[in-house]
């Protein structure tokens, strides 16, 4: 996957060192939980959060549903811990790393430029470090969340990544900073 | 005439002179004017021509309600009509020029309308273009379409770039008046985010210009400190240059910045549009001032007063020498002393009121200024610039009782408050009689989703005229808003404004108030459209009485406008003419945006590349490397055929049909869609999806599945994988994989929430690829890694492993009819596995292929596809796949709908397949002739063409179509349609014409 960046009033990057997997469980079965403990050693996250250990994170999709991060040279064993911690029980893990596409937006206004393309509340106040959101940025969806204050994460389809990164070049274009953060 | 003015100019930077050009016409101004402003100062008072009768017209106002200051602005891909002066920044290399005039705005030959008006009544279009009827469409439509519109139309692609921004606060206040400061900051102090915008450049609105203190400060120092101190607050925004320009339900509103409308070309976009969400809204968005209506209150040099002051206070500008102010309120009085002190004359204040006014009258009478009170205008004079007054009784039919010579009329019917935004969501307003003037009704607020209302008004919008009182009230406002969007409200002083006391106006709807007939049709109620008192009387007499229909007959109100100017005043003519209260005949309804916002502001980034988003697989680059002809499939774009050299689409189509039929081609296959389904309850589950059975298929094996809406209908089809004991893999089409997901979450999650089954879609994840032809097992065998033959791998059966190093996936399913294999592997290999095939299949002759060849090689083998097969009205025994449908499942999704009297009934169009007799090549959605016509007179039909190519394998035309009762007249030759032609002659056969009995697939 190519690695493409973009140098505006904020720093568009795309990036491919990590595998993603979706998992569909009960987040709230304990047995879940555990699995996930003993293979990854990160704790389910909340509702709008996502969860972090070293380099594995656990975003929280919905009720049923998270979104693994797992750095990409450990993604195969990763994969197989998994089955294997889950085995026996109601659960489905399908690999995604190469459905999706990660871009971070990074600079002291990579929220501004996410307020022009998706209807959520990016604010600091509302939308924090671990933070993690679905929402809609112009006319596709995608998953986004706080890394730190001035870096957020993007992931979009595969299929749509030139649409998504010609989408945050233009909102990051110098110029058309808008300073209006509150 | 008019011109700069040494003194005054709060606005403008007189350090900074800029040039610009006005009908190509080279003339300076200074930062900071309006360009009515810089016109004016060049001594350009006639700035257009109207919309009916191509009267001259000067600028009326000096905001956002300016009717007759309409420009084209700019040149090619920076043209921009109807741009209001008013409200345009002049800035250095600006190019304007007037519109709506023919040859010149000096000399109009359109003007002969006026001399034409009583021909053109209220109603006259409607009138005159109703016979006779053939008429509407060749004659009379092309003349009104050429003659509509005031601008022209920009011809050239649009060089700027727009953005949107969604801002999420908890307040919004509307208005950057000493209201709207006050109330931004009320509701600050409770601790909420809010944002506080103002369409103009300049924060404060008319309080600097009319005089007002607060808190010992001037207007202009107050405004400053406030400002200061909310831009110091860390839970503030604010920005001018920003319109609040509509509010929606559930507390959305747009705001359209205009940020680089005065500044072209620094590389700013021109416009953003704010998406705001927020909980309560604050419009403090003023009051506009009436006209009055007397006869030639349109000649260029009428003005409204609080404009006269507006260009000499702010701008420095004269607008004439002699003005003669007329009035029914105190207000306007402000005027003549702001001329005075400018040291213009104004030789005469004609007051409506028997009575007059109060202090500020009696300081002008001080200042020796003739006061005519009881007076009215009988009549301006003058062409293209006033020439004088006619002064008569107000009481009176106008007979004239002196003559005032002047180059200016300042005019004031009182004030209007802006109610719009109030009123997009339902705010109410009530008629305030002592004012004259309909103000928000603070009891019918409009309602959010939990029944409370959303928007409050404060300061003069709220009804407000006095400058105590507006800021009482706004800061009454912003603490409620504040308080009602989770603030806690601290006790605060609020500023005391002071400014001079008034005494009531005298509602005058019409001056003299028994003007003429002669009168009247010269007396403007919209400048705009060129409505007059008359119009509006005559549609009253004929029957409009609802505001809303008088509205359209007359179209007042109906200009770039909206009636700003004219709406009150044409309804209380109305009601006069219906003798009605005004508030019984009510207003029109006032819908968003306040004023016209640019289209590409709200179509924001959305043009060019980023218009719509383009869904690419992975091999995308590829295909347009070698050839795509693209056609857009779902969203995504498939490559329709490969050309190579010369050829023609049709000439590639043939060459990679018979390439896969004799040797190899490959299909980019990735779109189709990819969902697992998994869990102890998904066999059970595909059972219901499915028509057919997907529980007993064995893993390892592929059956093809056919879905259908709960009414029956056939939705989607594809071949499903059983993959283990508990997990599927269902294919659907390329355009259905989001909308089938969809549809199997919405079931699962709805109505079968205690299935255990978990569905992913996996579409993206993997890159498919059809190598398809006699020689694919050869490829796949040289290319080694796994077993791929017929006993290892057999039709119908799939299997994991490695091609070429590759992991993959590979079905042995056939869409072609040929000895097929679909393969599957990551995404991210997609490209690499692509061009190997490419390349070890050279010596076998491979082809890559498009997506009309794919629909050729399943046409000639009687597949159906959805959305040409199918249209939502079509079911799955219609297209003779009752095979595929289980009798032995108790239910289905559809089996009860398919169980209705027409629908289980063999007394339907069928499909069939069909072939002319000359071997043409039908037209696609042709009809079957039948016998006789129907009630309408339109001949029956028996059929229609569904799908239709020319087949190179066969070397004819070849055709789907459903047929009545098709299946039972094979051999039958029927006629089908032909655009401008003689029906043609086609007999029914099988849908089968290539290898009927499938011993190339499965091979």
């Amino acid at each position: 996957m190519s690695e493409r960046e973009f140098q505006g009033y904020v720093t568009i990057r795309q990036h491919s060192d990590h595998s993603m997997f979706t998992l569909r469980a009960s987040l709230a079965s304990s047995k879940v939980k555990a699995a996930l403990k003993t293979c990854l050693n990160v704790a389910v996250p909340k509702r709008g959060t996502y969860a972090q250990t070293g380099e594995t994170l656990l975003a929280w999709m919905s009720p049923d549903e998270l979104l693994i991060m797992v750095p990409k040279d450990a993604g195969g064993a990763a994969f197989a811990a998994l089955e294997q911690a889950l085995d026996g029980l109601h659960y489905l893990l399908a690999d995604v790393s190469d459905a999706r596409v990660r871009f971070t937006i990074e600079g002291g206004s990579a929220r501004e430029v996410v307020a022009k393309l998706a209807p959520m509340d990016a604010s600091a106040a509302q939308f924090g470090v671990g933070s993690f959101a679905r929402s809609r940025f112009a006319q596709v969806a995608g998953a986004i969340f706080v890394e730190q204050e001035d870096r957020l994460s993007l992931i979009c389809f595969r299929s749509v990544q030139d649409y998504v990164f010609a989408l945050l070049c233009g909102a990051a274009k110098p110029g058309s900073e808008v300073r209006a953060q509150s | 005439m008019s011109t700069r003015l040494a003194s005054h100019g709060r606005l403008i930077n007189r350090a900074r002179a800029l040039s610009f050009t006005f009908n190509g016409k080279v003339m300076s101004g200074f930062e900071g004017d309006s360009l009515a402003a810089s016109l004016l100062a060049n001594d350009q008072m006639l700035m257009g021509r109207s919309f009916k009768y191509h009267r001259p017209r000067g600028v009326l106002a000096s905001g956002g309600e300016e009717p007759n200051a309409l420009i084209n602005l700019g040149v090619e891909s920076g043209f921009e009509p109807n741009a209001r002066a008013t409200t345009t920044e002049t800035f250095s290399g600006l190019t304007a020029a007037s519109q709506n005039h023919f040859p010149s705005l000096e000399f109009d030959v359109g003007a002969i309308n006026s001399k034409l008006s009583r021909f053109l009544p209220a109603g006259f279009y409607y009138k005159m273009f109703i016979h006779p009827r053939s008429f509407w469409k060749h004659i009379y439509e092309p003349i009104i379409r050429h003659s509509a519109g005031l601008g022209k139309a920009p011809k050239a692609r649009d060089q700027d770039s727009y953005e949107h921004y969604y801002h999420h606060c908890e307040v919004m206040v509307v208005g950057g008046g000493i209201a709207g400061l006050q109330a931004a900051q009320s509701a600050a102090a409770t601790g909420v985010r809010v944002l506080l915008v103002e369409q103009t450049a300049h924060w404060g609105g008319r309080a600097p210009v009319d005089g007002v203190t607060i808190d010992g400060l001037a207007a202009e120092d107050w405004v400053a400190q406030t400002l200061a101190e909310l831009a110091a607050c860390d839970n503030v925004v604010i920005r001018n240059r920003t319109q609040g320009s509509g509010v929606y339900d559930h507390g959305y509103a747009l705001a359209y910045e205009r940020i680089a409308d005065h500044t072209p070309g620094d590389g700013r976009p021109r416009h953003r549009l704010w998406r705001v969400r927020c909980k309560q809204i604050v419009t403090a968005t003023g009051a506009i001032e009436r006209p009055l209506s007397f006869a030639g209150n349109d000649i260029p040099g009428v003005m409204l007063a609080s404009a006269v002051r507006d260009y000499v206070v702010n701008f420095a500008v004269s607008p004439g020498d002699r003005t003669v102010v007329v009035t029914n309120n105190d207000d306007a009085y402000r005027t003549a002393l702001c001329l005075l002190e400018a040291g213009l004359e104004v030789p005469l204040i004609v007051d409506a009121r028997p009575e007059g006014g109060g202090a500020l009258m009696e300081a002008v009478q001080a200042s020796g200024i003739r006061v005519a009170l009881g007076r009215g205008i009988a009549k301006v004079k003058g062409g293209k610039r006033v020439t004088g007054v006619q002064i008569c009784a107000q009481a009176g039919e106008g007979s004239v009782l002196e003559e005032v010579a002047c180059d200016v009329v300042a005019m004031s019917g009182g004030w209007s408050p802006v109610v719009h935004l109030w009123s997009h969501c339902g705010g109410k307003l009530i008629w305030d009689a002592d004012q004259a003037m309909f103000r928000p009704d603070p009891d019918q607020p409009p309602l959010g989703a939990d029944g409370a209302g959303f928007v409050k008004v404060a300061g003069l919008a709220n009804g407000h005229l006095r400058s105590a009182p507006v800021l009482e009230d706004a800061a009454e406002q912003g603490r409620a808003v504040g308080r009602a969007a989770g603030g806690k409200v601290q006790k605060a002083a609020v500023p005391a404004a002071m400014d001079a006391e008034e005494v009531a106006l005298s509602p005058v709807w019409l001056m003299p108030q028994g003007a003429s007939y002669a009168l009247r049709s010269k007396a403007w109620l919209d400048f705009q459209n060129d409505v007059k008192v008359s119009d509006v009387q005559l549609a009253a007499q004929e029957g409009f009485e609802s505001v809303e229909h008088a509205k359209r007959y007359t179209t007042l109100g109906m200009a770039t406008d909206q009636g700003k100017l004219s709406n009150i005043n044409g309804l209380a003519i109305l009601s006069k003419s219906l003798n009605a209260p005004i508030p019984d005949v009510g207003t029109t309804t006032f819908r968003p945006p306040y004023t016209p916002i640019s289209m590409a502001s709200l179509a924001g980034e959305a043009r060019g590349e980023l218009f719509q988003p383009v869904r690419k697989t992975p091999m995308h680059a590829w295909h347009d490397s070698h050839g795509a002809d693209w056609e857009p499939v779902g969203g995504w774009r498939r490559p329709y055929a490969y050309l190579r050299g010369s050829e023609t689409v049709a000439q590639a189509v043939e060459r990679e049909v018979i390439n896969t039929r004799e040797k190899l081609g490959f299909l980019d296959a990735s779109t189709l869609g990819k969902i697992i389904v998994k869990g102890p309850d998904a066999g059970k589950f595909l059972d219901m999806m499915y028509t057919n059975m997907m529980s007993n298929l064995q893993p390892g094996r592929c059956r093809y599945g056919l879905m259908c809406s709960e009414n029956g209908f056939l939705s989607d089809d594809g071949v499903v994988a059983r993959i283990d004991e508990q997990t599927w893999l269902c294919h659907t089409t390329s355009g259905g994989a989001d909308r089938i997901h969809a549809h199997m979450e919405e079931w699962l999650q709805t109505e079968w929430w205690d299935w255990k089954v978990w569905v992913v879609n996996v579409t993206e994840q993997l890159a498919q690829v059809a190598v398809v032809g006699p020689n694919a097992r050869k490829l796949l065998e040289k290319l080694g890694g796994m077993d791929v033959s017929a006993e290892r791998l057999p039709f119908m059966a799939w299997a994991d492993g490695t091609i070429a190093g590759i992991d993959c996936r590979a079905y042995r399913i056939s869409f072609s009819g040929e000895l097929s294999y679909e393969i599957a592997v990551p995404a991210n290999q997609g490209l690499v596995f692509w061009e190997m095939l490419m390349e070890a299949g050279a010596e076998f002759g491979a082809m890559p292929y498009g997506t009309e060849c794919l629909h050729i090689l399943r046409a000639e083998k009687g597949f159906i596809m959805i959305g040409d097969e199918t249209d939502g009205t079509v079911i799955p025994q219609d297209l003779g796949l009752s095979w595929a449908i289980s009798k032995k499942k108790d239910d289905f999704l559809g089996k009860r709908a398919q169980q209705r009297s027409f629908m289980d009934n063999p007394d339907r169009w069928q499909l069939v397949g069909l072939e002319t007799l000359d071997g043409s090549v039908l037209e696609d959605g042709a009809y079957a002739i039948a016998e006789g016509s129907n009630a309408n007179g339109q001949g029956n039909t028996q059929g229609r063409v569904t799908s239709t190519y020319y087949s190179p394998t066969l070397g004819k035309g070849i055709a789907m179509g459903l047929v009545h009762n098709g299946p039972e007249r094979m051999g039958e030759v029927i006629y089908f349609t032909k655009i401008g032609t003689n029906p043609v002659q086609a007999k029914i056969v099988s849908p089968v014409f290539y290898d009927p009995e499938g011993e190339k697939a499965n091979v």
